[in-house]
């Protein structure tokens, strides 16, 4: 199993989670880890690459792309949607750089090679 | 899942993909699935290897939205792909994209979720999901 995920960082106080809560994905707090929870749902190689550089980057080109095709956008999604939507993404690229917000990679095997969801 | 997590989810596709959305995609993931999350092509094309996919492998997309990037693996790989998702909304797109790729013969969309899947033990050999746990 692989899959890409954006977490909140580690450390963070009170306020900076609630800051990850405020400016990532829907889920992106959770109360253990993402090894952890692996782990305790059978997987017993789990690793994980950082990917943050990329998902800023990515942010970054989304809001670039978004701007250069703002007029597209606004009429299609109506200007309010649009606005939501430019300013979301804004919020989480500062998030990023305040370290706040992480992009992972995980690949989880059992301890037989296989995965639980499947044969290999 | 709640209700209302679903019916916010099912709001995305509101709007069908136009040139506008498509080419921002484009320019930011290298996609034009009508895709909104991270993935980028370069990140899907890792995928292949690190999962060993190929035509003898069945890939689960868990959380597969519009079919990115599940489909594109399988056009990549030749593999079979199985894509589950919440929002039939969602399927429907994945339904109709792998048909344009010309893979429906190898590919089944339905509707379902990680805590209930539609699917019998043993089926899939890999699973993929992106951007989907937050």
């Amino acid at each position: 199993m692989s899959f890409l995920v954006i977490e909140a960082a580690d450390g963070l106080t009170e306020s900076g989670r609630r800051r990850a809560a405020r400016t990532g994905p829907d889920a992106v707090l959770t109360r253990s880890t993402y090894p952890a929870l692996l782990r305790s749902a059978g997987f017993g190689h789990v690793e994980f690459e950082d990917r943050t550089a990329e998902y800023r980057a990515t942010q970054q080109a989304w809001i670039d792309a978004t701007d250069r095709h703002s007029a597209g956008l606004r009429e299609a999604l109506g200007a309010g949607d649009f606005a939501e939507r430019r300013r979301a993404r804004a919020a989480s690229l500062a998030a990023i750089d305040d370290g706040v917000l992480r992009r992972r990679r995980y690949v989880a095997m059992e301890p037989s090679g296989r995965s639980p969801d499947g044969r290999a | 899942m709640t209700a209302e997590t679903l019916g916010r989810m099912a709001d995305r596709y509101r709007v069908d993909p136009v040139e506008a959305m498509l080419a921002t995609e484009r320019e930011a993931l290298g996609s034009d699935f009508g895709a909104n999350g991270y993935t980028t092509r370069a990140q899907a094309d890792e995928l292949v290897d690190v999962l060993s996919l190929g035509p003898d492998r069945v890939l689960l997309d868990l959380g597969s939205g519009c079919g990115w990037p599940g489909i594109h693996l399988a056009v990549r790989s030749g593999c079979h792909l199985v894509s589950v998702d919440p929002v039939e909304a969602g399927v429907h797109r994945t339904e109709a994209r792998a048909a344009v790729e010309g893979i429906a013969v190898r590919s089944l969309a339905v509707i379902g979720d990680g805590e209930h899947l539609p699917l019998a033990s043993d089926t899939v050999d890999a699973l993929v999901h992106a951007d989907v746990l937050c």
